[in-house]
């Protein structure tokens, strides 16, 4: 989108060319603002750095009204951001999401004042790096600013859910239409469509508030002269009301949690009480996640580990709650952090236990660094090591590069048990993710590796073959050396490429002995008469040379003798790369 | 998407912007195969097939699925669909396509069927020659009415049906009897006192039709859109911020449900100004404001044990009925994301009716916190004024305001009667009056400068001779060289003629 390739750019004024870019400067801060905490000093120094280019340019041109859509802001009528929606990559460019940053929330105005105090600019930026920090944020844009207050800060919101009245009239021309009496007099009821929207109580219902919880005591006196009395001795009581007001907002409220539950469980230590509770608790931990906030989050674990000790009750609320982590963020976070961040995620996941199976996966798919796609993969293993087969269902995941990471992962694991999801995967249509699974079958006993190393020979990628048979030739089973041959003698060996039979020649000589020689004559002298020089003749003929058996040197001397001229100098060559004429 | 009565089921609204979303893109859908396919084709045939599917969950709740844009938003039923980075484009295409026809939306009956739907396709997909009221009278003429085009769509409320106008006493007194119904729980034919209808503004009716929507969503199991409540709430803590009048006592509302977001916001109300006066803070009050209006969901899941009236409570009867608190704290913890706001939530519904003679008890070392504190004496405050008992009819709100300070005095702090006495006054907003010079007044809203003399309209004349509404005077607020001389009792309420009332 940028703003200077648009057609508009040029007709800007120098207001709104100002303004564009201190948004662009806003977007690519913004994005910041989700990677690194908030202490971070240089979060800090990006915050500072906008409130005080904003209140340069809020002093130099005056107010700002912007308007937003989805795709575009505007400022005083021009356009100074607009996302071209029929881009391919369109939300690449940070400013791109950056409309769709206040729309969403249901912003369409604000007005910035030129007088705005600092303070005020830094606690809209503050909020608007709030509100893009995805669904961890409890708060949405309009409730943050609306919280926040700002003099000099007005904006204009959609309510999120508003009584809205149809009609079979336009708007706004009623009475014209009306006048040609024709059209309403067949509207379904009579003159109005009545939408009683928003009243859907139906068997849902309310809440039932169907008793009263207050009893009527006797009649009182005179309320001018109870407030006298009351008037006279209350300033003390409005004074510790005020200052324990102040002592509980001091107070970090994630402090209370715990209090209260425990509160609760004396009051009601019933199942659901628990079941209740663990499920809020829950909701902490994934909150607290998904800021990449690792003490929260192992606090909250304890919390829930007091409340639901075997996390039965939680576990399947968990697990749901999981999958609603913005993967991509907590990655993008990832990606950016040291390396006792990422231990420290590994902890928490680890501490999560099964349920955080999904959230590291979907993590491992969004890192784009190996570090940090290392640190979510040995969470997988720590995870699954018990029982890969949780893995499973990562392995039909359309992202090949999720399933190669979860392959390498069961790689890690090993043991017998990753055998069956190996051989489900190992026909994957990506050559990559096959690599990957013959890799992974190095943990795995020869016996149940076999069949899928096997079946991999076939393949037309010739670094998978090569992967393949490196595993087949680690340990030599004449079912592998079968298998080998059975590719060299096939008919269509001739038009497998040169890298891949050539791949299949140097194993096989490893796998093969004196059992395998009659099979490799046979080839050699494959066409008699009408023997032609070919690439399979050759390469049996050096596989002969190589296997060096008195067996095969016979067969290498016999071929000297053949009548056909393709099998002379096949042996020929090949006995002499081995030193004999 | 799951029935509403699922146990485990996402809140309706919830549902409800999950639908509209499939929705919007089905039509979109339609539309755009009915391009290339015709009307009764196969390919289109199946488009409506799954159309319809998608619809069935909403149906099943609703009697209609009203979808019309507003501003550049869809709503459905109500409920803003959500925008989401991709679905983005199906929502501007088919804004686009409902501009280009100069209507705002459609209408679904339940009643629809595949064959209605073509039909109204064939129209449709003629924008050239249908659009506007044009396609409008096509339908109908085609004998089409579950599903129709709305031409137009707007959040202001047709005249007529404006029951919340405060210029529309006369409406309601017509509307109560002709339909039987006193004040909630009174049984029909009972009536509260006319001065007991007091002042309602805009933000009272949007918090009303919010309360609603938030409560409507807040059943057993069910989630709470904190977002949505805190967006609620919002215009009643501007109003304490700006001193609008509270309103107090609005008792007599269309529905008998509404009994419950009546008492909620008039709580919410009430308790966010008191925690204005007490200095919080506006978020703070945002919270205190989410608080009360959720204070009392715990009755949904013990009001089928509750059998009596409260002054024929049996043990049985009471210990339901006192269960509500925890079961409160129990339903926010089981349908919210823990955060600050549903900590102190949950606070409240467990706290509001604990300390002096209340119950839970608390265990040792855990007392109350001041959110709840300030809930308590505005629930109690309200509900005597709703309460539902014989003996309460003719409670009027000055009498309820002297039990807070009389009888109930001992169970509430000082500050926070102090508080409660701010905010709605001496002189409760709707309590009739009887000026020093022998008029009556109804009483409009506080006038925080001088607790004495309200903001009110003189209604009657010293001879008793109601003022119409024009002659109607108002004084806001009542000046220093005229008195309210005492407040009337409900006996001494004079009937209004209607149509004078105001």
């Amino acid at each position: 989108m940028s703003l200077s390739s648009s057609p508009q750019a040029n007709n800007l004024s120098p207001e709104a060319l100002e303004a564009a870019s201190w948004l662009r400067q806003l977007a690519r801060s913004l994005r910041m603002f989700r990677l690194y905490r908030t202490s971070n000093p240089i979060v800090q120094q990006a915050q500072e750095n906008l409130s005080a280019s904003l209140m340069e340019l809020l002093k130099r041109h005056g107010n700002w009204e912007l308007a937003f859509s989805s795709s575009s802001i505007r400022l005083n009528e021009e356009l100074v951001v607009h996302v071209d929606q029929r881009k391919e990559d369109v939300g690449s460019e940070a400013v791109e999401q950056l409309p769709f940053l206040f729309y969403r929330d249901g912003m369409r105005k604000m007005t910035i004042a030129a007088a705005t105090p600092r303070a005020e600019l830094e606690t809209l930026i503050e909020c608007l790096g709030r509100s893009s920090r995805g669904p961890d944020a409890q708060d949405d844009l309009v409730t943050l600013l609306w919280q926040a207050n700002l003099k000099g800060v007005r904006f204009e919101a959609v309510p999120l859910e508003q009584m809205i009245y149809v009609s079979s009239r336009p708007g706004g021309t009623a009475g014209a239409e009306e006048r040609r009496g024709q059209v309403y007099a067949w509207t379904p009821s009579g003159s109005e469509i009545r939408g009683d929207l928003g009243q859907l109580a139906g068997k849902q219902g309310l809440h039932k508030d169907t008793f009263d919880d207050w009893e009527l005591p006797g009649r009182g006196g005179s309320v001018e002269q109870a407030w006298q009395e009351l008037e006279a001795d209350t300033t003390l009581a409005r004074d510790m009301f005020a200052f324990e007001w102040l002592r509980v907002s001091e107070r970090a409220w994630t402090d209370d949690i715990g209090p209260f539950v425990h509160t609760l469980l004396r009051l009601d230590g019933s199942e659901s009480m628990r079941a209740a509770l663990a499920r809020s608790l829950g909701t902490w931990v994934v909150a607290a996640l998904q800021r990449a906030d690792w003490d929260e989050t192992r606090r909250a674990l304890g919390m829930l580990d007091t409340v639901d000790p075997g996390r039965a009750l939680a576990a399947a609320e968990l697990e749901q709650q999981l999958d609603g982590v913005e993967a991509a963020a907590l990655a993008e976070h990832l990606d950016e952090s040291d390396a006792d961040d990422h231990a420290q995620f590994v902890s928490c996941v680890v501490a999560l236990g099964e349920v955080a199976v999904g959230l590291a996966c979907a993590v491992m798919a969004e890192c784009g660094r190996a570090r940090s796609r290392a640190a979510a993969c040995t969470a997988i293993c720590w995870l699954c090591a018990d029982a890969p087969g949780k893995l499973a269902r990562f392995l039909g995941d359309s992202r090949w590069h999720l399933v190669r990471n979860v392959v390498f992962a069961l790689g890690h694991i090993g043991g017998p048990e990753i055998a069956p999801l190996l051989a489900e995967v190992a026909r994957h249509p990506e050559p990559r993710v096959r690599r990957q699974v013959v890799q992974a079958l190095g943990g795995v006993p020869h016996e149940l590796a076999l069949p899928i190393l096997v079946d991999q020979l076939d393949t037309s990628d010739p670094q998978l073959l090569a992967h393949a048979l490196a595993m087949l030739t680690r340990e030599p089973d004449p079912r592998a050396t079968e298998a080998v041959l059975q590719r060299i003698q096939a008919p269509d060996f001739e038009s497998r490429s040169e890298p891949s039979q050539r791949a299949l020649f140097a194993a096989f000589a490893e796998l093969a002995d004196d059992a395998s020689v009659p099979a490799l004559e046979q080839i050699l002298h494959r066409g008699g008469w009408l023997a032609r020089r070919t690439f399979q003749r050759t390469g049996v003929a050096r596989t002969l040379a190589r296997l060096g058996t008195p067996a095969a040197l016979d067969v290498l001397e016999n071929a000297l003798r053949s009548r056909s001229e393709a099998v002379r100098q096949a042996a020929l060559e090949a006995l002499s790369a081995r030193g004999r004429p | 998407m799951k029935p509403a009565d699922d146990p485990h089921g996402r809140p309706q609204d919830e549902r409800l912007r999950k639908a509209g979303i499939t929705v919007v893109q089905r039509v979109l859908a339609l539309m755009r195969i009915g391009r290339s396919y015709r009307v009764g084709n196969q390919v289109f045939t199946r488009q409506v097939e799954s159309f319809l599917e998608a619809m069935a969950p909403v149906f099943r709740e609703a009697p209609e699925i009203v979808m019309v844009a507003l501003n550049n938003d869809f709503y459905v039923n109500g409920v803003r669909v959500p925008l989401r980075a991709s679905t983005l484009r199906f929502q501007q295409a088919l804004l686009e396509e409902l501009r280009k026809r100069h209507i705002a939306g459609l209408k679904f009956d339940a009643s629809v069927r595949s064959k209605d739907i073509e039909k109204f396709f064939e129209f449709f997909l003629q924008p050239d020659s249908y659009m506007g009221p044009a396609l409008l009278e096509a339908c109908v003429n085609a004998g089409l009415h579950s599903m129709l085009p709305a031409v137009h769509a707007s959040t202001e409320m047709p005249e007529h049906e404006n029951a919340y106008d405060p210029g529309a006493f006369e409406e309601w007194d017509e509307k109560d009897e002709a339909a039987g119904a006193g004040a909630p729980g009174q049984g029909p034919g009972a009536t509260r006192p006319p001065g007991a209808r007091a002042v309602v503004n805009r933000s009272y009716s949007l918090a009303v039709h919010g309360a609603r929507s938030v409560l409507t969503t807040t059943t057993l199991q069910d989630g709470v859109e904190m977002r949505h409540a805190k967006r609620v709430v919002q215009p009643l803590v501007d109003g304490a911020f700006q001193s609008e009048p509270v309103v107090m006592g609005l008792s007599t509302l269309g529905h008998h449900d509404e009994y419950t977001y009546a008492h909620a916001v008039n709580v919410c109300m009430v308790a966010v100004t008191m925690g204005h006066a007490l200095g919080l803070d506006r978020r703070a009050l945002a919270d205190l404001g989410v608080a009360a209006l959720l204070h009392d969901v715990g009755k949904a899941s013990v009001y089928d044990r509750v059998h009596h009236a409260l002054e024929q409570f049996d043990e049985a009867d009471r210990a339901a009925a006192e269960a509500h608190t925890v079961e409160g704290a129990k339903l926010i913890a089981h349908s919210t994301t823990l955060n600050m706001t549903t900590l102190r939530c949950m606070r409240a519904a467990l706290e509001h009716h604990a300390g002096e003679g209340g119950y839970p008890r608390l265990p040792e070392g855990w007392e109350a916190g001041p959110l709840s504190r300030i809930i308590r004496c505005a629930d109690a405050y309200v509900s005597l004024q709703m309460h539902r008992s014989p003996a309460a009819h003719d409670i009027t709100p000055y009498d309820a305001l002297a039990m807070m300070l009389g009888p109930l005095r001992a169970k509430f702090e000082p500050a926070m009667l102090w508080a409660l006495v701010r905010t709605v006054g001496l002189y409760p907003p709707g309590q009739m009056v009887e000026l020093a010079d022998g008029r009556i007044a109804i009483v409009l809203a506080p006038n925080p400068e001088d607790l004495h003399r309200p903001h009110l309209r003189v209604v009657m004349d010293e001879c008793g001779v109601p003022f119409s509404p024009i002659e109607a005077k108002e004084y806001k607020p009542l000046p220093a060289t005229m008195a309210v001389r005492r407040a009337l009792p409900a006996s001494e309420y004079p009937q209004m003629p209607h149509n004078e009332a105001a």
